[in-house]
């Protein structure tokens, strides 16, 4: 079309101003906090992946059939070498890390508490898991790993222990004999998860013999990859190789998603509530849209009919009110874009808090959920949403193109 | 050849409202017409059909030698963008763009290059002397020279006929006698065809035919001797092969009305 039509709708846009802003404008805030939303959810939902990636079992777990769900330390791996040696030669693999989980009291002469003793190779855990970032007294485990231990701390509240006391652990193994073990407090950290009062690290033999599990056993395998997007290659590549020991029950091979159950559905969850939201701020924004254009159509019979009078055609005059209507909802598109990059790039820099908008902490499965998050302006979804919305408004528009397709020129001049 | 030729047209609106019945004229390349007649004596729609805007119920109307009924709607747009201008009674203007932007819109919708455009918006506004006023908005200007932009719009692209339906009724007398002033001169310079619809003395008085319809058929038809150029506007002027005592009361009633 040429420019001096377009100028032509620009400038009818504006005619009644006051209700175009208003579209304008309820365009914008949809547009907003559709893209500022997406923005914040994908943010949000990438650290909570990354949280459970880095703080449980990274991106692939090699356990024994249904360990995940028991949780019982009896559902071994009980010759681990050759995976080990399998996840040590693969090149997708960044880090791995085995584990042995048994449950029992600890105590100190002050208390005690039931937790989980996670024991852990020192040398290979900080490589896969964060604990070691979160350390507030002490050290992760020092030159001689042996009889030391780090708790959290409301453990070491609880059990009135420093660095340096002396606890004592006291577990059931799975052959039904009872564990007795002295080990000195290496460490505290603190992670504001349920971890800081429920879980304690020693050093992965130590486990295995209060457990009373073979020498080389492991009920975990935690795998931390180069590249999330590999996932299913690695654990493709993986069931490839032992097939035969899935097979036969001993070992299977799950993503974080599938361990992590309940924080897969909570993102599918945010992700459903989100499209909710998308519909009702685009059929807002089309009723807007619907609205306005509308009514500067029927303000304008009579223009219409001089139009057609001086050889205008009904289908120039549809082109006209359709590029009208991109125009407005347009305008609202990058309006709302502006305000979401400036929204986003401000809560990028200070943080964006859920925290007064959450009644309390939010654990999911023990895992922290961080409520602060520092979105980062992502295209795709400012594009998205803009796609949508002209698409919308290209639909919203075939009402004004209808009405003037039947609008009677002869009638349109008797119009005032 | 003549430029528009009603035959035998009939027009129904509805069974009530008489609309036209049986009018017959033909309009040759150059004159200066009036169409006469009272409010409802069908004025308006013989220009409708005469610009293919609407159908005749019966009878064949012909612009420039073609049979308007046997046109498609597509070539009908094209002849009155290519062939026609077009001026109402009133809002005739875009409130949006200034009196040169609105001028230009015939030749944007043929196309014309912007520089061009431009230059003949401008020499058509000089030809209605208004070129002081091109950047003024419509509501920036008085309802004569809003009048005389619209002529300007209606003459920019050169066409064969201009119709105007009763283009001084929302003028005062004085902005009325410029505007037909102008019209003529118009007329005189560039042999378009013009054809107008009024009931007011005026137009009637510097019309070079008047076709003087009622109630939908022509009553008369007829051609004024030459003009003698005067400014004393006077009911009794034209001379008329048959003078009508009735008709020139009603014009008188119509006058004092407005
Ligand atoms: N769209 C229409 N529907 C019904 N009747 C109409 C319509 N247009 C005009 N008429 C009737 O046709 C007659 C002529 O109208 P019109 O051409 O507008 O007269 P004028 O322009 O001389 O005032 C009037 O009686 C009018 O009521
Ligand atoms: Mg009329």
């Amino acid at each position: 079309m040429k420019s001096y039509f377009l100028k032509l709708c620009w400038k009818n846009i504006w005619r009644n101003r006051r209700r175009t802003l208003i579209t304008v404008n309820a365009i914008g805030l949809g547009v907003m906090s559709l893209v500022a939303l997406r923005n914040y959810y994908d943010c949000f939902h990438e650290q909570v992946i990354q949280n459970v990636i880095r703080y449980t079992n990274g991106h692939l777990v090699v356990s024994a059939p249904g360990y995940h769900d028991n949780r019982n330390t009896s559902s071994n791996v009980k010759d681990p070498k050759a995976i080990q040696t399998w996840l040590t030669e693969n090149k997708d693999v960044k880090a791995w890390s085995s584990r042995v989980a048994v449950n029992g009291l600890l105590s100190s002469a002050r208390g005690s508490a039931n937790i989980i003793f996670a024991g852990v190779d020192a040398a290979s855990e900080p490589n896969v898991t964060q604990f070691s970032k979160n350390i507030v007294e002490g050290k992760y485990f020092g030159a001689n790993v042996a009889k030391q231990i780090v708790i959290g701390k409301k453990l070491s509240e609880l059990l009135h222990a420093e660095v340096g006391s002396k606890v004592v652990a006291l577990t059931q193994g799975v052959d039904g004999s009872i564990g007795n073990e002295l080990f000195y407090v290496a460490g505290i950290f603190e992670t504001q998860s349920d971890a800081d009062k429920g879980v304690a690290f020693i050093p992965i033999n130590e486990a295995r013999l209060l457990a009373s599990l073979p020498n080389q056993a492991v009920n975990q395998i935690a795998i931390v990859l180069n590249e999330q997007k590999d996932i299913d290659r690695v654990k493709n590549a993986f069931i490839k190789t032992f097939a035969s020991d899935i097979d036969s029950k001993k070992v299977e091979i799950l993503p974080w998603m599938e361990v992590q159950r309940h924080i897969r559905a909570m993102i599918e969850l945010d992700k459903a509530v989100n499209r909710l939201l998308m519909i009702i701020i685009l059929c807002v924004a089309a009723l807007g849209i619907g609205n306005s254009i509308l009514m500067s159509i029927m303000e304008r019979t009579r223009e219409f009919g001089v139009m057609m009078a001086i050889g205008t055609r009904k289908k120039e005059i549809i082109s006209m009110v359709t590029i009208e209507t991109l125009m407005i909802s347009l305008v609202g598109i990058v309006l709302g874009n502006a305000l979401a990059v400036g929204i986003i790039t401000y809560f990028g820099k200070v943080g964006f808090d859920l925290k007064w908008l959450t009644a309390q902490k939010l654990v999911i499965d023990g895992t922290i959920i961080q409520t602060v998050s520092y979105p980062t302006v992502q295209w795709s979804n400012s594009l998205s949403v803009t796609c949508v919305i002209l698409l919308l408004t290209l639909i919203v528009a075939i009402m004004p193109a209808r009405h003037i397709s039947k609008l009677n020129p002869v009638q349109a001049l008797r119009a005032n | 050849m003549s430029v528009l030729e009603f035959k035998g047209v009939d027009k129904e609106y509805c069974a009530e409202s008489s609309g036209l019945k049986k009018v017959s004229f033909r309009i040759e390349q150059g004159e200066f017409t009036a169409l006469a007649g009272p409010s409802g004596s069908g004025k308006t729609t013989i220009l409708n059909l005469a610009a293919g805007l609407d159908f005749p119920t019966r009878g064949c109307v012909t612009l420039i030698g073609r049979d308007l009924s046997s046109m498609k709607r597509e070539e009908l747009d094209y002849l009155r963008r290519n062939n026609l201008g077009f001026i109402f009674q009133a809002y005739n203007l875009f409130p949006v763009l200034t009196a040169i932007e609105n001028v230009e819109y015939p030749l944007a919708l043929q196309n014309v290059p912007a520089k061009e455009r431009r230059e003949r918006a401008h020499a058509a506004l000089t030809e209605v002397g208004l070129t002081s006023y091109a950047s003024r908005f419509p509501n920036q200007l008085s309802g004569g020279q809003q009048q005389r932009v619209a002529i300007a719009r209606a003459m920019v692209s050169a066409p064969k006929l201009v119709f105007a339906d009763e283009p001084t009724a929302n003028l005062d007398s004085k902005s009325a006698d410029k505007l037909l002033d102008l019209f003529s001169s118009l007329n005189e310079t560039t042999k378009t065809t013009f054809l107008f619809s009024s009931h007011d003395p005026r137009v009637l008085n510097s019309a070079k035919r008047v076709i003087s319809l009622m109630d939908g058929t022509i009553k008369d038809d007829y051609w004024k001797p030459l003009e003698k150029k005067s400014n004393e506007v006077s009911y009794l002027d034209p001379i008329r092969s048959e003078p009508n005592e009735a008709d020139l009361a009603r014009i008188k009633s119509a006058y004092e009305l407005i």
